[in-house]
């Protein structure tokens, strides 16, 4: 079954996090908020390639990317998937503000920059990776809610 | 409840781990307007409210009287996020934010074990911005249209304090 076209980009598609994509989540190297909603990230064929976390809370949402293959940040795949959220989450809910911590000097960045997050600063050791703390840019696509 | 009192503040100031006989006087310093405009709380508080049962609230003291308070909670995005007010604008300028905001860290580096403490506050609030540089926050965000404050979206700088650069301060910030 398809997904609602909200959810549907030019490269990807999400569709709903289940219990058997858990081992799948973990690959992609991805913690959420146990709050969070969870999305498989997918090709436009079905591949599932990375996940993404989206926390919702009140006008204000948080989203967080994984993926098996990290070329994922620069071929497209991760732009586009945030551009799905950044397009379609504000139709369906009053969101203002989506931010995003993500990794500095990390493909990432860039990503989020491509998908129209703005790098608002610098969080230092914001981030747990293993167990290390790491630098994180706050980057943040504002909308009228 | 143990009684823990920190002294040492200028002109006698000091925190006490708050408790119910601080209730009312929270409620009061909430509720007075007087920190509104630099705050994040926006609803009146009630007593009951108050009982700080589960919360790490302390009181800011000046002889009998209770000028302010601060606490910890959960972090926006990591360490501890602290939050302060000095209800009484005549407290505000002589030293009691900065003894609550370095006691706060004390205690956050040094007993609560965390490596880093946050906090959120309004671009114009300048002076409160000057005592946690003094204690040793950087600016690390401009964080856009954050809070709803008084009918508009508002940005808030955010700022935070590492432990170990808490502790490789010059003399410490003790």
């Amino acid at each position: 079954m398809l997904p609602p076209t909200w959810l549907v980009g030019k490269k990807t598609r999400l569709r709903a996090l289940e219990v058997e994509d858990v081992p799948f989540f973990k690959r992609c190297r991805l913690a959420i908020d146990p709050q969070a909603r969870g999305f498989v990230i997918q090709t436009l064929d079905g591949t599932d390639i990375g996940v993404l976390g989206l926390l919702v809370s009140g006008p204000h949402a948080a989203v967080a990317l994984g993926f098996v293959d990290e070329r994922r940040y620069v071929d497209g795949s991760a732009a586009d998937a945030l551009r799905v959220i950044c397009n379609g989450l504000p139709r369906t809910l009053p969101v203002q503000r989506i931010e995003a911590l993500v990794p500095t000097g990390s493909h990432s960045v860039e990503a989020h920059r491509k998908a129209g997050f703005h790098r608002e600063g610098v969080l230092r050791e914001a981030l747990l990776d293993g167990k290390v703390y790491r630098d994180a840019a706050v980057m943040s696509v504002l909308f009228d809610a | 409840m143990p009684k823990i009192v920190l002294t040492g503040g200028p002109g006698g100031v000091r925190l006490e781990r708050a408790g119910p006989k601080h209730a009312a006087a929270l409620r009061d310093g909430f509720n007075s307007g007087a920190a509104a405009a630099s705050t994040r709380w926006h609803l009146p508080h009630s007593l009951s409210a108050m009982s700080l049962r589960g919360q790490q609230r302390y009181a800011i003291m000046r002889s009998e009287r209770l000028i302010g308070t601060c606490r910890f909670s959960e972090p926006q995005y990591a360490g501890l996020e602290l939050a302060i007010v000095i209800f009484d604008p005549e407290e505000r300028g002589r030293g009691a934010g900065t003894f609550a905001v370095s006691k706060m860290c004390e205690i956050a580096f040094t007993t609560v074990g965390t490596h880093r403490v946050e906090l959120g506050v309004y671009p114009d609030n300048a002076a409160a911005i000057r005592v946690y540089e003094k204690c040793g926050f950087r600016h690390e965000a401009l964080l856009r249209r954050y809070v709803h404050h008084e009918g508009e979206w508002r940005d808030l700088v955010w700022m935070a304090v590492l432990k170990r650069d808490w502790l490789a301060a010059p003399g410490g910030r003790r």
